[in-house]
């Protein structure tokens, strides 16, 4: 890991990523605020919406046991899986149970945060992504850079000279969006017939019925859920709903909030496995690897009510900047950086919580009203308490301007200091070598003759 | 009329933006454009300055689109960051803080 400042600065100078990404984002963000428009209970579904997970996280276990009760009634298979090594162990398990040497995929974020196609590839196991987006990072050989449209960063121009390198060898592609995704459609058709295990994530389990719930626009998801003789579903667990009922909620608040979608295109449900229809076999995987953690935070937790949409990075001025690989995760943007550090651990991601100008667009956008500013800055005292030396010359400037700005009195001292060039504002009027990054592109104002106060009081 | 960052977590009362907006009904940017982040952000702009840099890159040129002569907010921050910006490029557009207007109306 760079670490953000160092990742943004590379990402930065790509003036084409730039554009990409700033003309897609700026046309999603118009749409979605067209789309909630249209919705008059809008404010009482984002409630609804947050109270759903609040109890859902708040009574965890029992939700989780009786998930596994009513998938195992339905006839799946449920395994427990503490970290990424012991979920992809799982996966590899299966897939040489039924000598697959192919597998396909679901886009799915749990599946990309364990690293499973690189596990599956050193089993000698080949991954394929199914979603179009997806398909195209890993036939570039790249990360993603959003949630939801991970080709965010690439035009049409480029996928189409991809393409002619890969799945279509020796063809000339057509121009239109169509006829290059047509080239994706041929090679994927062939895989949904003929490969016989299928990996999908999950939006939403349902604890009460044991259903799994994929919510997606292309219909790959749908091939693949239907087709394969064994599906294998690797779900976050904080990913639990309750009741049916509570699904309802977010099906209207998830495509508003990520597609702009009324509906999305695609809504596949199955519970369970069921004689001549879809695969014979299901496995559902229950996956940790830090969530538990993150729930021990009483501010951090709210960062598992995320139901992935991706409104938070579209409407950043971060984000919409500096794209997502930056973030150095497959979580980026707002929701990243405070889901990677609480996921990892504060110190594999220590620079996240400030990748932020707590503007607070995230948090006005969010269909489940996590709280992103807030949870930033207690995540960031929390990486100055426990991974920060505290005789940091930035640990003692922020102490002393502490002092400084926790009393009236002290603060209007040293704004009278500051007129005479002295103090801990004085130094406003020259260079300080802490502020480099600040002088770089701006002047700092000029002490003023006369302060507010003395202003006021004159008056 | 600039209508970023903190200002807007801070006047969560859409009243108290409307009459503010209505005291200061003189050239506005387009809201998109008007309320998008300047990229200051308090230590953001300096351990992120590159990214910061980039967003008050985009805001400057969206204030001097407008034509205006000068840039409004009411938030002191975002106005010392913008207005640092407009001086060093010497772009003649003043800065003034949202209250020096309206004690200039009394």
């Amino acid at each position: 890991m760079k670490g953000f400042p160092a990742a943004a600065h590379d990402t930065l100078q790509d003036a084409q990523l730039r554009r990409n990404i700033g003309k897609a984002t700026s046309t999603i963000r118009a749409k979605r605020e067209l789309a909630v428009g249209e919705v008059p209970d809008w404010e009482a579904l984002r409630d609804a919406g947050a109270a759903i997970k609040a109890r859902a996280m708040a009574t965890l276990p029992e939700q989780l046991e009786r998930l596994e009760a009513s998938v195992t009634r339905a006839g799946g298979v449920v395994h427990w899986a503490r970290d990424a090594a012991e979920a992809n162990r799982i996966v590899a398990g299966i897939a040489h149970d039924h000598g697959a040497r192919e597998l396909i995929k679901v886009k799915s974020l749990a599946t990309d945060e364990i690293g499973l196609n690189t596990a599956l590839a050193a089993e000698g196991i080949d991954a394929i992504e199914t979603d179009l987006a997806e398909l195209i990072i890993q036939l570039a050989g790249e990360f993603s850079s959003h949630i939801l449209v991970p080709a965010i960063h690439k035009n049409r121009a480029e996928i189409r000279t991809l393409f002619e390198r890969t799945i279509a060898k020796g063809e000339h592609l057509g121009w239109e969006a169509k006829d290059i995704a047509e080239a994706a459609r041929r090679h994927l058709r062939e895989k949904f017939l003929t490969v016989p295990l299928a990996t999908s994530g999950a939006n939403f389990g349902i604890a009460e019925t044991g259903t799994i719930c994929v919510v997606e626009s292309e219909g790959n998801g749908r091939m693949c859920t239907t087709l394969p003789e064994v599906l294998v579903t690797v779900m976050g667990i904080e990913k639990i709903l309750p009741e049916w009922r509570d699904l309802e909620v977010f099906l209207q608040l998830l495509p508003r909030s990520s597609t702009a979608e009324r509906m999305n295109p695609y809504t596949s449900l199955w519970t369970g496995v069921r004689e001549g229809d879809g695969p014979k076999e299901f496995h559902l995987i229950l996956l940790d690897n830090g969530r538990t953690d993150v729930l021990a935070d009483e501010v951090g937790r709210q960062a598992l009510h995320c139901i992935r949409c991706s409104a938070c990075l579209n409407e950043c001025p971060v984000y919409t900047r500096v794209g997502g690989q930056a973030y150095e995760s497959v979580y980026p943007g707002p929701i990243g950086a405070i889901l990677t550090p609480q996921l990892r651990g504060l110190g594999e991601a220590p620079t996240l919580p400030w990748a932020s100008s707590l503007c607070g667009a995230c948090y006005e956008v969010c269909p489940v009203k996590i709280d992103i500013p807030s949870v930033l800055i207690h995540l960031r005292a929390r990486v100055v308490k426990e991974e920060k030396s505290h005789a940091s010359p930035e640990h003692l400037a922020m102490a002393a301007i502490g002092k400084m700005f926790a009393s009236p009195k002290r603060y209007e001292r040293a704004q009278h200091l500051a007129k005479l060039g002295r103090g801990p504002l004085g130094h406003l009027g020259g260079s300080v070598p802490m502020l480099s990054g600040w002088t770089a592109m701006r002047d700092l104002p000029d002490i003023p003759d006369q302060t507010f106060r003395d202003w006021w009081r004159e008056r | 009329m600039s209508f970023p960052a903190a200002a807007r977590r801070t006047l969560a009362d859409s009243q108290q933006r409307r009459n503010i907006g209505k005291a200061t009904s003189t050239i506005r940017a387009k809201r998109e454009v008007a309320r998008e982040c300047c990229g200051f952000g308090g230590v953001f702009a300096v351990k992120n300055a590159d990214t910061s840099m980039a967003m008050l890159s985009d805001k400057l040129r969206h204030v001097l689109d407008t034509g205006a002569e000068v840039c409004t907010s009411a938030d002191n921050s975002c106005l010392m960051s913008i207005g640092g910006a407009l001086r060093r490029q010497r772009a003649g557009v003043r800065t003034v803080h949202i209250a020096e207007i309206l004690a200039a109306q009394e």
